[in-house]
């Protein structure tokens, strides 16, 4: 049997910060000859770059929790492409959206994911974003292999799955442990549009995103 | 028959008869596949019930009472008795070098690591590794089966149900310790304890959900194929299916409507 998905491991330096950052460098030196694709970000950058600037907020003692939050839901939207997201997460219920319910969903989903990721803002302890490598998959996706270094606690493995429009990389899935965020809320949405029509699921969202902003009130204070 | 051998035997029963059953490459099982989905449904909410009203409220003062250290070290305690589970399944696999790291970070983390309160294994280097019957059918190639609520234990499968029986009969305590007080009593700390040590997880968990069933079926689903196919990278037509976006569009099952 052959596997074609099979992709080939390309090995990334380990405390790549800076090496990014000289690449960055060097790209931009190139880009003042040459056309501006040259400035184009490699999947490794872009996570590296994300995982760096969202370390700088987390670290800042002026920022606010709120702040913070705000902060990163900007890095994430332009890491982050919405549209694919969107798409891969509803599946084959993605026809039966009319534009504006999609516009709705896209924007609901968005709060979602912000709120339940940003929740634990003022829970960072220190760790650390390593880059293993790329590995380059069917369709011409790349998957960035990152870990989470948490000091004294069990390493967390993270997976970026980034795709290319327009010359962007962009994230267009997160598998944590093994557990791809797009297979998940496929999964827990199909049952939901499948019974109730996109509706339903827009009901629920606005529900949840509700409940989440009288939870994280108190805190606020 | 004396305990011990009977036990030995009905490992070595079922054992045989698993080894047997499982020839054949494994397909990735599909995370929305539940057949079994009404009963599971049912299971879940009383599980969901029983930590919500009895599990988590002690957990939580627990955790309230309890210093952080205590907590981890506990943890590391009820791990290091794991010994047998993780040997016995190391050598199944055919994984020497697994097997060699079980008997390093028992001998070190029981000798010097206070009796396995502290995990000193870890700082020198030698992290301990997921291990258990389910996996080792698994790498056997035997397919998981309809995914399962179990009650009181959570989700499953029958391959995992069947190693989780398993892991029961190699436990240390029942072997050295066979006074139930103390084996019911130990249970119940390692039970409190580590859920007192996820109690944010799960409400992160339950908070990021619409459906917290199919939350959970998902992620177990997923979780335990990556864990069967450690660090082999994913694939196959299932993955293709995840991510092209083009098989979606002007996508409608036949009488539908957009």
């Amino acid at each position: 049997m052959k596997r074609t998905s099979k992709g080939t491991w390309r090995k990334v330096s380990s405390p790549s910060t800076r090496l990014g950052l000289a690449v960055g460098l060097a790209a931009w030196c190139l880009s003042l000859g040459l056309s501006a694709t040259a400035r184009a970000e490699s999947p490794s950058q872009v996570v590296d770059g994300l995982a760096s600037q969202v370390v700088v907020v987390l670290k800042d003692p002026k920022l606010d929790t709120e702040q913070k939050r705000q902060r990163i839901q900007q890095i994430a939207y332009t890491a982050i492409d919405f549209v694919t997201l969107s798409k891969l997460v509803l599946a084959r219920n993605y026809a039966k959206f009319s534009p504006e319910q999609l516009a709705r969903f896209q924007d609901e989903f968005k709060q979602h994911l912000s709120m339940t990721y940003g929740r634990n803002v003022d829970n960072y302890r220190n760790e650390k974003v390593d880059i293993l490598g790329e590995r380059t998959e069917t369709r011409g996706d790349v998957t960035v292999q990152s870990k989470i270094l948490r000091g004294g606690g069990q390493d967390i493995v993270v997976d970026y799955r980034l795709r290319q429009t327009d010359g962007t990389w962009r994230i267009i899935d997160v598998i944590i442990e093994g557990v791809s965020l797009v297979s998940n809320f496929r999964s827990q949405f199909q049952d939901i549009v499948a019974q109730g029509g996109p509706d339903k699921l827009l009901e629920l969202l606005k529900e949840k995103n509700a409940s989440g902003e009288s939870l994280k009130a108190p805190g606020l204070q | 028959m004396s305990p011990l051998l009977q036990r030995a035997v009905t490992l070595l029963v079922v054992t045989v008869a698993l080894a047997l059953a499982g020839c054949g490459a494994q397909k990735r099982p599909h995370p929305d596949d539940d057949p079994w989905e009404g009963m599971n449904r049912k299971v879940f909410w009383l599980n969901d019930n029983l930590d919500s009203y009895g599990l988590e409220p002690v957990a939580r003062g627990w955790n309230y009472i309890m210093p952080n250290v205590a907590q981890r070290g506990l943890s590391n305690f009820f791990d290091n008795l794991r010994l047998p589970i993780v040997l016995v399944n190391d050598i199944l696999q055919a994984q020497p070098r697994l097997a060699a790291e079980t008997v390093a970070r028992f001998q070190c983390n029981t000798f010097l690591g206070g009796l396995g309160f502290y995990d000193l294994a870890s700082d020198l280097g030698v992290p301990p590794h997921v291990q258990d019957t389910g996996l080792t059918f698994g790498r056997w190639g035997i397919e998981p089966g309809p995914y399962v609520m179990l009650p009181f234990f959570g989700p499953s499968n029958p391959r995992d149900t069947v190693g989780f029986a398993i892991d029961g009969l190699l436990a240390i305590y029942p072997f050295f310790i066979n006074i139930p007080g103390i084996t019911v009593g130990a249970s119940a700390i390692d039970l409190i304890n580590r859920r007192s040590r996820v109690l944010d997880q799960v409400n992160d968990a339950k908070q990021a959900s619409i459906d917290y069933y199919s939350f959970i079926r998902n992620a177990y689903v997923q979780r335990r194929w990556k864990e069967v196919r450690g660090q082999a990278p994913p694939g196959g037509a299932e993955e293709e299916d995840l991510y092209n976006e083009e098989n979606f569009e002007g996508y409608l099952e036949e009488g539908e409507q957009p």
